[in-house]
């Protein structure tokens, strides 16, 4: 554990990004304490006013507290991005450990869908999926989950191909252990710190891509403070008003930058030769 | 040795289809071509060939990982690959690789690794315990490196708990696929040693896989010379290594370094070139591109496995012919 | 004195890890005279690879040579700049790897890499390929031509280690230093290398610093030997000696744990216990813990390396001047 600590204090941007992710989790957590109002508290009194006491980053045409608005928001960029990670760590790993276990026809057919979701455009297929399912903030966590959980099946299948050749596997078949455990028992354990790096690397792109939706107007609807969706209400009062869109930006720069670092931490920490 | 065959391989084949965008006549890699062998119970069969001969294959075959392309494998008369679902059975064969590093799980203790075998096999926790108490005794294994990792043993102690693993299901044949290879010499003659020891003690019947003939003549009963796929010669460990008769067996015997420098002067049957390509092989020997003494009808007709005396077979047109000490 | 072409005297190599400093290396010394191959045997973690890492100062973070002297002709190369290293490398002593394919660059023609050191040596284009295909030509490869045009993957492992024997060769250097370079091929492809390199040393009047754990390449090409032990020489004498009169019980030990029987025999001799841990300071005989004779003096006092007889010398408490064992 100490040495663990040690290692962390040596690699000083995994450290920069610890930090900067901290601040955005214990933001989330914390919410009703630091923000001085709620995320739909409106003032028509207030409207479009820059930073002030009352305010501390202004207020939107509403008269709604930006600052408390993004600080509300971390917790809907923070849990969507997790769904949205959760769900195509499974399908990715799913995929690619049967692809990469079987071979053959299965990974054949696995390896087409892989590489045709690679193929189709990200932003456009998930705006299809939102479409199709409704606009909503889990809606969205599912649509980048959907577009995105095949780099987790080619990197886990190359992976799983060359765990299977290893002894310990065939000496597992030879004492009669089912597939379904050889994968459960023996490959899934040998697969973590694969999976933890690509987990944490993917987080800060589906906060990024999460956002995006929610700057399209596909993610959570009003007044719910999603950061896409205040950047996207800010814009046109750019020049009025330029805190309603910054503001949520930098959010959005602190956070996928806080991640990015962390991710790549973790990542020479557990395997510094893995390839992303 | 008894006269029982245990294992019965008749006329076996494996070919791997290559890569081929979808074409009907796809070629094959013939990587075990027509073998036939017979192990007898409590003997040590060696297979001894070059990288590619097919010797891991067949053993693979022989162990229930790798479903022959043609006929089977029959132990104590029963069919292995027969019904669909076949599944590799840990009581009758067995088997210990040559990596100790990747034989075991890293991420499971010593412990665990031995268990798990023994609880899928219907052991419950406290016989498994037994079970792992007496085999780790067996193997001079000391007890308080079960609660260890893979990664915090010798390899001298690794491959024992392959060993102990091996035989914890008291398989009646065990396979060690190069079980030394990875070893120091010290540490290779107390892995030897022990496994001779435990082959008397619990009457298994070994198939040893290596490309050390000085390993294969201390370990066999019997050595089987393969090459390309097929068998080239087969007999007593005696009259392989003293009494030759394939061309390719002493081009393989003389390539074993000397054990004393006395022997640096010792007459040579080097062999030239490298195993030619398994994919489009020939009417004719599968070691004629490499045979000094290759004739016309070498490159023709493929020699079949010829008696040449009690239980010693070759396969050369010209066994029995051939003067090797003649230059 | 003239004769000696390398000395390493007290060589010491540190390997500064967190926890704590391992001695890999530990004062060793001995020579090589001018056109004799040396071999410096040892299993694993000995640190005969380390030794030769640090004569061609090519050793990797954390290790460094923490003492002694390495004369080579009459320079000392501890110490010199990484520059004045680039002279000596590849030009007048060249290195031979364990794995080939590792040590050619993937990207370049077989042609191109044997001649690219040529040309740094200052020669032309023209000459170097010229020497180049000769020198290819001497390592036994057929089809010159098109090999020089060949990638390392085109060719088979035996081709390529030749390939690199080649390409140290045309240097001329006046010492080959050959780090297991055989252990990676198959026994047939092994025999035609070590064939080869004997036949290459009288020709090119190379000294050959081989590092080895197989005997049997000791017995078949080594004059002098140098037995390695837990980071110190324990034995150093001609190649006849160590096989026929070997003094230090740790090598004794070893030529009785060579399978040079069969089972029918006997059993091989085994050495108890396991390589000491280095990272802990030891006193007295780093063997004392697994060697049958030791005594109490054995325990408190490192044995410094005698001349038992002529040539012959022996790091052990247990030989008296005459060279006869203390009982």
């Amino acid at each position: 554990m100490k040495k663990t600590l040690k290692n962390i204090c040596k690699n000083k941007m995994f450290l920069i990004g610890l930090i900067l992710f901290g601040v955005v989790l214990l933001v989330a957590i914390f919410a009703p304490l630091i923000a001085p109002h709620t995320y739909e508290e409106m003032n028509n009194a207030a409207k479009l006013i820059g930073p002030c006491s009352e305010y501390p980053l202004g207020t939107d045409q509403y008269g709604r507290c930006i600052f408390s608005r993004v600080i509300y928001g971390s917790r809907i960029a923070l849990s969507v991005g997790l769904v949205a990670v959760v769900i195509e760590t499974v399908i990715g790993v799913t995929l690619g450990m049967l692809a990469g276990y079987y071979g053959k026809k299965i990974d054949k057919i696995i390896t087409f869908v892989t590489d045709s979701a690679w193929a189709i455009p990200p932003i456009i297929l998930a705006m299809a999926i939102v479409l199709l399912l409704g606009s909503s903030a889990m809606n969205v966590a599912i649509a980048v989950a959907v577009v995105s959980w095949a780099q987790f099946t080619k990197i886990v299948r190359a992976k799983v191909q060359s765990l299977k050749e290893l002894s310990y596997i065939e000496a597992a078949r030879i004492y009669g252990e089912s597939d379904f455990n050889i994968i459960i028992r023996y490959i899934l354990p040998n697969l973590t710190s694969t999976i933890i790096i690509l987990a944490t690397l993917a987080l800060p792109t589906a906060i990024l891509s999460t956002t995006s939706m929610g700057f399209l107007g596909l993610g959570a609807q009003q007044p719910q403070p999603d950061w896409g969706m205040i950047l996207q209400d800010g814009i046109q009062y750019l020049g009025q008003a330029p805190w309603i869109s910054m503001v949520p930006g930098l959010a959005i720069v602190w956070t996928v930058l806080g991640f990015n670092l962390v991710g790549e931490g973790v990542k020479d920490m557990l395997d510094p030769r893995l390839k992303v | 040795m008894s006269a029982k065959p245990i294992v019965e391989i008749k006329d076996i084949k494996k070919y791997f289809p290559l890569r081929s965008l979808g074409k009907k006549n796809a070629k094959f890699v013939k990587a075990v071509d027509g073998v036939s062998l017979e192990v007898y119970e409590g003997e040590t069969l060696g297979l001894v060939g070059e990288s590619g001969s097919g010797k891991t294959t067949l053993a693979k075959m022989v162990l229930g990982l790798l479903p022959p392309t043609e006929n089977t494998v029959l132990i104590e008369g029963r069919d292995i690959w027969a019904g669909k679902h076949k599944k590799a059975n840990g009581r009758e064969v067995s088997a210990v690789f040559q990596d100790p590093a990747s034989s075991l799980n890293p991420r499971a203790t010593i412990y665990k690794s031995l268990e798990r075998p023994l609880l899928i096999n219907g052991y419950s926790k406290e016989e498994a315990r037994e079970k792992i108490m007496d085999t780790v005794e067996k193997v001079n294994l000391r007890k308080e490196l079960l609660d260890r990792f893979p990664n915090e043993l010798s390899g001298g102690q690794q491959q024992r708990v392959s060993i102990a693993r091996a035989i914890s299901l008291m398989p009646k044949i065990l396979v060690l696929d190069e079980p030394t290879s990875a070893l120091d010499v010290s540490v290779q003659a107390q892995t030897l040693n022990e496994l001779l020891r435990l082959q008397k003690e619990l009457n298994m019947t070994y198939i040893f896989i290596t490309h050390n003939l000085s390993v294969v003549r201390y370990m066999s009963d019997r050595i089987c010379v393969m090459y390309g796929g097929k068998v080239m010669e087969i007999g007593k460990t005696d009259d392989v290594y003293f009494h030759c008769q394939h061309p390719y067996t002493i081009g393989l015997l003389s390539s074993v370094p000397p054990l004393h420098p006395k022997q640096r002067d010792r007459k040579k049957h080097l062999l030239s070139g490298d195993m030619p390509s398994l994919i489009d092989v020939g009417e004719g020997c599968r070691f004629c591109s490499r045979c000094k003494y290759a004739k016309e009808q070498c490159q023709t007709t493929e020699p079949p496995l010829k008696e040449m005396g009690a239980g010693h077979f070759v396969a050369c047109h010209f066994a029995g012919e051939i003067d090797f000490d003649a230059e | 004195m003239d004769n000696k072409i390398l000395e390493v005297r007290d060589l010491s190599i540190d390997f500064k890890t967190k926890h704590g400093t391992v001695r890999a290396v530990d004062e060793v010394s001995f020579d090589i005279n001018r056109g004799e191959v040396f071999a410096l045997v040892g299993e694993s973690g000995c640190g005969k690879s380390t030794t030769a890492l640090g004569i061609m100062r090519l050793l990797q973070e954390p290790g460094e040579i923490s003492g002694g002297q390495i004369m080579f002709e009459d320079r000392e190369l501890v110490g010199l700049s990484e520059k004045e290293m680039t002279h000596i490398r590849g030009k007048e002593i060249g290195m031979i790897f364990q794995n080939p394919l590792d040590s050619l660059n993937p990207v370049y023609s077989i042609g191109y890499q044997v001649s690219e050191g040529l040309i740094t040596d200052g020669m032309n284009k023209e000459e170097a390929h010229e020497l180049a295909r000769e020198t290819l030509r001497d390592v036994k490869i057929s089809d010159v031509e098109s090999r020089m045009k060949s990638y390392p993957h085109e060719i088979s492992g035996g081709m390529r280690q030749r390939v690199m024997i080649a390409m140290m060769l045309c240097r001329n250097p006046k010492l080959l230093i050959a780090d297991e370079p055989t252990t990676a091929l198959d026994v047939t492809i092994q025999a035609g290398i070590i064939e080869l390199m004997n036949e290459l040393r009288s020709k090119y009047n190379s000294s050959i610093l081989m590092i080895t754990h197989d005997f049997g390449i000791v017995a078949d090409m080594a004059d002098r030997v140098g037995v390695m032990y837990a980071g110190n020489i324990v034995e150093v004498a001609d190649v006849m000696s160590i096989f026929d009169d070997a003094r230090h019980p740790y090598t004794k030990l070893l030529m009785k744990a060579l399978p040079t029987i069969t089972k029918e025999e006997g059993r091989l001799e085994t050495i108890s216990g396991t390589v000491p841990d280095l990272s802990e300071p030891i006193e007295g005989c780093k063997f004392a813990d697994r060697c049958p004779v030791c005594q109490e003096i054995c325990r408190r006092e490192r044995p410094a390396l005698r001349e038992v007889e002529s040539g012959h010398l022996v790091a052990c408490h247990c030989q008296d001047a005459e060279g006869g064992d203390v009982k």
